[in-house]
């Protein structure tokens, strides 16, 4: 499965567990929306975190970073360009 | 296990003795009653206050709790890792105060506010030497720590800890007083009984996992305060205004084409996936009875003339230690009359005042008001009924209530000195307010007034549970199952409620009355 593949799929199961079933395209905001909490932010950081190394602390956080699908594989890409 | 439950007949229930019988005999049942309901004979209640261990460790909340701490810890290390906490002047790292309404920073005159009111609350209490639980970045920290001989600050996110020692540098004078400690907020490992003259708790609870950690947190704070000394329990969320809460958000957010029925479902999902501990002022008036150390709970909504999430919806509980040292005023309190509390009834009575004070109970609270009745309107609301006309009535209604910071000042221009309660918890965030002469309060700052106390039914529900529906939904099929094994089809409860205390009557018994009240209000809710 490719990077977005496996993005999306974190996503949808993110909003699965909230009773979100409704579809999302990957320019979608989810985060700035409101479709997903803080708390469920943090869920999806540990996963890019934890399958990608990617590293805040290192790189600084803003929740557009991680809003949309898009952005998320950007992080992702650019986290492969830096290793 | 509380005292026994006698068969008696009342007019609207029956006690069933066996169901409740049978359920005390569950492991995982601390205390239960059970009761059929006069008007529907097929109507078996069953209330049950669960077992802690059982619920930690059977059923794995200790777990859950744990995975809830590492969420939190990591949100708050998330928000001071952007440019806006990096950037943050010195004493106003406000990264991470978001509104619910617009997900976008709080504006910084309302935390300003916030600062300054919680800051002269606390100071009031004259700290000398404190334990701040989740000082976060400091907002109250270097404002009072100035003024205190020692202060210890825990937090449990590292980079919030890195950001305040930051700030920490450009005081050289705090370096000597001020201690910060990573360690999560019921760790007290190495404070010593009576050691500290007042701990606060600010805006901190909210993000506990569970009741049972607060449990653990209170008593370590009561234990570790000196007598005279305080716990402060700060910007604590209400239990009782959370259904208001959660529809004025949802209101905020929807468009205006969103229907009642979907606007109904939008709010119950708010409430059901709420990740904070909301909590009752009923909680903290409780502790009184399980610590002698305590001698009296004050329950205060928040100060401050800022229209925000704070100001509507959260109080500060604050607990004293030791003797009460305090003279107790007596006031009578007067109800308040058919067309409520207004500026007029209520001007003419302080005018014709009496030297030792007045009482006025159950003020309606404007600050609330327009989210009560969108509840109300939403309760009676035809189906399809777009919020847009649900608005438009809202805009169209006279005006309910008075601001309690009004009282405050309509207090001060008639010569009194206004106090302001929620400790009878009432469910529709009035409050009632202590007028209280010059002479009688002799510049105290928390003058001890003998408040209207709640029912006992106010002590049934005292917090949400969350995270925790999947256990809780668990135990109660645990329950229902073990029932039907040990009961007969017709003594098994049709519903189940699990709650965070039974009441009790002055004779040990349980209170059915006050349990009745709990159903009827559960029905007519939203």
């Amino acid at each position: 499965m490719d990077h977005k593949s496996m993005i999306r799929q974190f996503l949808q199961r993110l909003l699965a567990q909230k009773g979100d079933q409704r579809p999302f395209g990957d320019s979608d905001s989810l985060l700035l929306s409101g479709r997903l909490q803080s708390v469920d932010a943090v869920e999806l950081v540990v996963f890019l975190e934890e399958q990608w190394g990617i590293d805040f602390a290192e790189i600084g956080f803003d929740e557009t970073q991680i809003d949309t699908v898009d952005a998320v594989d950007v992080l992702v890409q650019n986290a492969g360009v830096r290793k | 296990m509380s005292a026994g439950v006698s068969p008696k007949k009342y007019s609207q229930f029956a006690v069933s003795s066996d169901t409740t019988s049978v359920l005390r005999k569950h492991p995982a049942v601390h205390d239960a009653a059970a009761f059929r309901l006069s008007s529907d004979r097929d109507a078996l209640v069953a209330f049950v206050v669960a077992d802690d261990s059982y619920l930690d460790e059977v059923l794995g909340r200790n777990e859950a709790a744990s995975h809830q701490v590492r969420k939190w810890r990591k949100t708050y290390d998330l928000t001071q890792l952007t440019k806006a906490a990096a950037a943050s002047p010195f004493a106003f790292n406000i990264a991470g105060w978001n509104s619910s309404y617009t997900r976008q920073p709080l504006p910084q005159e309302d935390m300003r506010e916030w600062i300054d009111t919680t800051v002269e609350r606390i100071s009031a209490l004259t700290p000398r030497d404190v334990l701040e639980i989740g000082c976060g970045t400091g907002l109250l920290l270097l404002r009072l720590a100035p003024g205190c001989q020692r202060y210890a600050g825990m937090d449990f996110a590292p980079s919030v800890l890195t950001r305040l020692r930051e700030q920490l540098a450009q005081r050289a004078d705090l370096g000597g007083k001020v201690e910060l400690l990573e360690r999560s907020a019921d760790n007290f490992d190495g404070f010593a009984d009576n050691s500290f003259s007042t701990v606060i708790v600010n805006s901190v609870a909210q993000h506990f996992p569970s009741q049972a950690y607060l449990d653990r947190v209170m008593e370590n704070a009561i234990r570790v305060v000196q007598p005279s000394g305080h716990v402060f329990i700060g910007d604590q969320r209400s239990l009782l205004l959370l259904q208001a809460q959660a529809a004025s958000v949802e209101a905020f957010q929807a468009t205006p084409e969103v229907n009642a029925a979907e606007l109904r479902d939008r709010i119950h999902k708010r409430i059901q996936q709420e990740q904070q501990l909301v909590l009752s002022p009923a909680y903290f008036l409780s502790l009184a009875q399980r610590f002698p150390k305590i001698s009296r709970v004050e329950i205060y909504p928040r100060r401050g003339n800022r229209d925000n999430e704070m100001t509507r919806f959260r109080f500060d509980a604050i607990l004293w230690i030791g003797p009460e040292s305090t003279p107790r005023i007596e006031i009578p309190f007067l109800d308040p009359p058919p067309q409520g509390w207004n500026r007029d009834n209520m001007r003419r009575l302080l005018a014709a005042g009496k030297s030792e004070g007045i009482g006025l109970a159950r003020i309606a609270n404007s600050r609330v008001a327009r989210d009560l009745r969108l509840l109300a309107q939403l309760a009676s609301a035809d189906q399809q009924q777009p919020l847009s006309d649900l608005q438009n009535e809202l805009n169209h209604a006279e005006a309910e209530g008075i601001h309690p910071e009004e009282i405050i000042r309509l207090a001060a221009a008639a010569g009194y000195k206004a106090i302001l309660s929620w400790a009878s918890c009432c469910p529709d965030g009035s409050y009632d307010a202590a007028f209280v002469g010059a002479g009688s309060w002799a510049g105290r700052a928390f003058p001890a007034i003998n408040w209207p106390r709640p029912s006992r039914a106010a002590y049934v529900h005292h917090s949400n549970a969350p995270g925790q529906s999947e256990i809780r939904e668990k135990l109660r099929q645990e329950l229902l199952a073990h029932c039907r094994v040990k009961l007969r089809d017709v003594a098994v409860p049709t519903i189940l409620h699990l709650v965070d205390s039974l009441p009790h009557t002055g004779d040990g018994g349980v209170d059915f009355d006050a349990l009745l009240s709990v159903t009827q209000t559960a029905a007519g809710s939203l």
